[in-house]
């Protein structure tokens, strides 16, 4: 069952759903909740002040902006605790699955890269933003944010496996069942016979 | 079967919330709120152990779209931050990523599972040699 499962998926010559592949992004993803954490114990008030040995009170300046306690009232909650679930998501969603998920479980590869790159985009985005915006910077914003980028570069080739996978799927059988069945990895002859279709790699 | 035990820690942070927050006593549909969908989440969590119900554990994202907007209400409804509001939103977002993650989240699902163990029986027995094939027949 294991050599089943672990199969190098089109069109790469490894396997992006290994765990050698996954693990390295969970923990980052945690070391990224952490901090998102710490900077959300500041804002709920649990602890007086925040580490940065770079900007000094800048950070806190930043956490405790108009824009930060605008955000708070709009989605009822900080900021950073949103970041900091948004990371928790990136764990959770890279744990979750077989060795095969790009084709087992495309759904579920399909959330894990919409919580990775274009909400790790955007928040890299707001964070860099934000010393234009607040005029401060906050040395642990900007390293969640660096954090973000970087998962975004280790994720990408599993999504885009899934997606190509979804393509083949498509492809053959141009049915929308056969393509959704796929896509909540229900098994299909179709689905299986191209999932390691050869010459997919140059498809 | 991780993320139900997840699951059932959230749903004890819940039934715990009352006490941790300070609610009223005589704040009866807060309670009843809290207790009421902390045993909603154990139960379908525990559900989810029998294969014929393993997708129970998606009950609980009725109840965490519930608990986040039932948070927001109260979070627009008051000017300042009310640390019980934020407390239904973490917990309904929380519960949420959870809940989405299957039971037997690191198999694959029930059909290619069934596939993939055909495919193995087939390879095994074309791997057997025959009674009949030439090579037994020579040795």
């Amino acid at each position: 069952m294991t050599s089943e499962l672990d199969v190098a998926a089109p069109p790469w010559p490894y396997n992006p759903s290994a765990w050698s592949q996954r693990i390295p992004i969970c923990v980052l993803a945690l070391v990224a909740f952490g901090i998102s954490v710490y900077m959300a114990l500041y804002q709920w008030r649990l602890i007086d002040s925040v580490w940065d040995p770079v900007f000094g009170e800048q950070s806190m300046r930043v956490l405790d902006s108009d824009v930060s306690h605008a955000m708070r009232s709009w989605v009822g909650f900080p900021d950073a605790a949103l970041g900091a679930l948004a990371y928790l998501g990136d764990a959770v969603f890279g744990l979750a699955g077989s060795t095969r998920r790009w084709q087992y479980r495309p759904w579920l590869v399909v959330l894990f890269g919409i919580d990775v790159i274009p909400l790790g985009v955007v928040s890299a985005v707001l964070v860099v933003m934000q010393g234009a915006v607040v005029g401060s910077w906050c040395f642990l914003c900007l390293v969640t944010a660096v954090i973000s980028l970087i998962l975004v570069y280790w994720a990408y080739d599993e999504v885009w496996s899934s997606v190509r996978y979804l393509q083949r799927v498509w492809r053959e059988s141009r049915s929308i069942h056969v393509l959704w069945d796929a896509f909540w990895g229900r098994n299909h002859p179709v689905a299986e016979s191209v999932a390691l279709e050869p010459g997919a790699a140059s498809a | 079967m991780w993320a139900r035990k997840v699951e059932i820690g959230i749903a004890l942070w819940l039934a715990a919330s009352p006490f941790v927050f300070g609610y009223a006593r005589d704040d009866v549909g807060r309670w009843v709120n809290d207790f009421g969908c902390a045993v909603l989440i154990a139960g379908a969590a525990l559900l989810s152990h029998a294969s014929r119900f393993r997708r129970a554990h998606l009950v609980s994202l009725a109840v965490a779209a519930w608990l986040v907007g039932l948070g927001w209400n109260l979070a627009w409804s008051t000017e300042n931050p009310s640390p019980i509001a934020e407390n239904w939103v973490g917990v309904g977002l929380v519960l949420l990523i959870f809940a989405i993650v299957p039971s037997e989240a690191l198999q694959p699902p029930m059909g290619w599972r069934r596939t993939s163990e055909r495919r193995i029986s087939e390879r095994k027995t074309a791997s057997v040699p025959s009674r009949n094939s030439p090579s037994t027949l020579r040795g």
